[in-house]
């Protein structure tokens, strides 16, 4: 009876400590840049090009069509029906969940992202916890951690497919460590199918993380299960089914020419998404030190000792993130560093090691109550390391998108809508949240005339459409058959070359917090010119930082 | 497990469900202060929705895991099968914004029976 109760509390410590953990991971990476607010006006703390694809463009036009088959055709240069070829379930997800809670797009997704973070986190915690409690609750403090925005960019610039991608990595991670339980083949299918269609780079690293475990455990052990290799061949199989339709189009369409973006032993010294927030290992701060030593304990007794004698699957899952990290020297490139960002959690039971040792020396009795204690106040320790650190509103303000929901709601389909240079201009992809294909205004030429003092009558621009990463603009014609529209010259120089003297209609920035005084002063002089002009242009839309000008037909 | 057992089961696991809910609700309008308690609640049950009570019922088919790790795990398996369903729904002609509703809905009486099932000891 008694057992009864000390187990009960110590499971509502637990608890206690998770529920903690996901309020101080809730509050400082999401609440204190949104205000405090689920709901939004505008995009909020949106930073990148990623965070409008991901968060806005393609959910909204899965809401707007019903599906993901072709990509957004405003994306591709105007080009309807090439094939969706992003890993649709994000997307999917996001659009679903905006349309149940009525939440904005925008929003939908952030809070998805953050969710999906969270519980990414918590998975790791339980891969720990199946070999030790006490070693998971001194763990999941280090998966907070030290301030660093490094670790934040993965989250906050909208890599929000990697996200899901490694959600579905560490529940590989969580169904390996039972394979050979009754019914694992079938979670492990339902994983594989998800890491797959969620980001397939982390269904690659789950297969490696499948191999680094079967090789390891058969060095130790000298054998492999029956049960395990059927789980797995079996699970794999129904993956395989499930996901043969996207696999399809990820081969022909997405990976078309991307074998370019690979090559083995070249190396990518920086991020090309972030080129200055490349993670490294002393990012961590404090906890470097404690992370090196628990490090080395893992090693040694990964080599050492036996399987059953040991956290032996979190320990490998460790020491595999850390290779999979580095592997940007071995020709992984963006896959190696964006797997960096989720190294607070995947590396998080390296420090938790050394404290649990430490507890195991020193506690009196080795008495296991203080352990949540612990785990409570390093928790709000590394919070207040948190707070005050993401702030700001990110690259869209309320009127620059009230401005593109006017262009949206209020235009033709086929409208050109010429962008001349503004903030917002500069994440491109925030343009295509209109709904149009953008037409930007070329910088070289507009600065050129800026510093010259002329106002013209036309300046250069050029369509601004996605690759998707060397899809080529692919068109399914079958299964297994597709052209490219990219091979076609006359297709790719059509995006070059074009006059502000054809616009449908003319976005200037004319004023507003994040905008350049010059740049609103000259854009200002654009204005004027052209509604004096003879072209019969009137202004549709002005408030009083974007104003939109209209060729009247 | 005979079947009043399996009752007694499936009511207490439903009832740390409702709990856990509630908890989930309050951290949210304890985070997010500013928000609406309307906006609050619909992104509680969303959440619930989406990703969590479609493949819920599918955890109990993993025996030596207690009721949170169970409440964790069923995320990614609620996200999986719910975006992989609707991404083909979708191709097929169904609408995004209605199998946000139809999907969720049939795995959750799927994965229901499911956990029934394996509660009681159902052998193929």
């Amino acid at each position: 009876m008694q057992e009864d109760v000390i187990k009960d509390n110590k499971k509502l410590f637990e608890a206690g400590v998770i529920a903690l953990f996901i309020v101080l991971f809730l509050f400082v990476k999401l609440a204190q840049p949104w205000q405090y607010s689920l709901a939004h006006q505008y995009p909020s703390f949106y930073n990148a090009n990623d965070n409008f694809i991901n968060g806005y463009v393609i959910p909204q036009d899965i809401k707007e069509t019903g599906n993901y088959m072709y990509e957004p055709s405003y994306l591709v240069g105007g080009y309807k029906n090439l094939v969706g070829f992003f890993p649709p379930i994000f997307y999917q997800l996001t659009a679903e969940f905006s349309a149940v809670t009525v939440l904005q797009t925008y929003d939908a997704s952030y809070i998805l992202a953050i969710f999906i973070s969270i519980t990414t986190a918590l998975i790791a915690y339980f891969i720990i916890r199946k070999y030790s409690p006490e070693l998971a609750l001194l763990s999941l403090p280090f998966m907070l951690g030290a301030f660093n925005f490094d670790f934040e960019i993965a989250r906050a610039f909208g890599l929000w497919m990697y996200l899901t991608g490694t959600l579905f990595f560490v529940s590989m991670v969580w169904i390996i460590d039972r394979i050979s339980s009754k019914y694992s083949f079938l979670f492990f299918a339902i994983f594989f199918s998800g890491a797959i269609l969620g980001h397939p780079p982390e269904a690659i690293f789950s297969i490696g993380f499948l191999v680094f475990y079967l090789l390891i455990r058969y060095l130790k052990e000298k054998k492999l299960p029956r049960e395990t290799l059927k789980n797995l061949g079996i699970g794999m199989a129904i993956a395989l089914l499930i996901s043969s339709y996207y696999l399809l189009i990820f081969r022909y369409a997405l990976m078309h020419g991307a074998t370019n973006q690979y090559k083995l032993f070249s190396v990518m010294t920086a991020p090309d998404f972030a080129p200055n927030l490349g993670v490294k290992l002393w990012d961590f701060g404090i906890i470097f030190p404690v992370l090196i030593i628990g490090l080395l304990i893992a090693i040694k007794k990964l080599v050492f000792r036996k399987k059953e004698e040991i956290p032996f699957i979190p320990l490998l899952a460790g020491v595999f993130a850390l290779i999979v990290g580095y592997s940007n020297y071995l020709g992984m490139g963006i896959r190696a560093w964006q797997t960096r960002t989720s190294w607070p959690f995947m590396l998080a039971i390296f420090s938790g090691i050394v404290l649990f040792y430490i507890w195991q020396r020193f506690a009196k009795d080795k008495n296991t109550i203080y352990i949540p204690v612990i785990s409570l106040a390093l928790l709000l320790m590394f919070a207040t390391l948190h707070v005050g650190q993401l702030q700001g509103m990110g690259i869209v303000d309320k009127q620059s998108w009230g401005a593109l929901m006017w262009i949206k709601n209020n235009t033709p389909q086929n409208a050109k809508v010429y962008y001349y240079p503004m903030p917002l201009a500069t994440q491109q992809f925030a343009l295509w949240s209109a709904g149009r294909v953008p037409y930007i205004i070329d910088t070289d030429d507009y600065v050129n005339a800026a510093k010259q003092g002329i106002v013209k009558d036309d300046y250069k621009a050029y369509i601004f459409a996605a690759d998707g990463s060397n899809s080529n603009f692919a068109y399914r014609a079958s299964l297994t058959q597709y052209y490219y529209l990219a091979d076609n010259a006359s297709v790719m120089n059509g995006f070059l070359n074009k006059s502000s003297r054809n616009a449908d209609y003319h976005v200037l920035q004319i004023g507003g917090p994040l905008n350049n005084p010059y740049i609103s002063q000259y854009n200002q002089a654009i204005r004027a010119r052209l509604l004096n002009s003879s072209r019969d242009i009137s202004e549709v839309f002005n408030n009083g930082v974007i104003s939109i000008l209209k060729k009247n037909e | 497990m005979d079947n009043n057992a399996v009752s007694s089961k499936i009511k207490s696991d439903i009832k740390t469900l409702g709990i856990s809910f509630v908890a989930l609700f309050i951290i949210l309008k304890l985070v997010f202060f500013n928000e609406s308690i309307t906006n609050t609640l619909l992104s509680t049950v969303g959440l619930y929705w989406i990703l969590i009570l479609p493949a819920f019922g599918l955890t109990y088919l993993i025996e030596d895991i207690e009721f949170l790790e169970r409440l964790v795990i069923s995320i990614p398996l609620s996200a999986s099968i719910v975006g992989i369903s609707s991404y083909y729904l979708g191709i097929l002609g169904v609408p995004a914004v209605r199998s946000a509703y139809y999907v969720p809905a049939l795995f959750v009486l799927l994965s229901a029976a499911v956990a029934y099932f394996k509660l009681k000891g159902f052998k193929e």
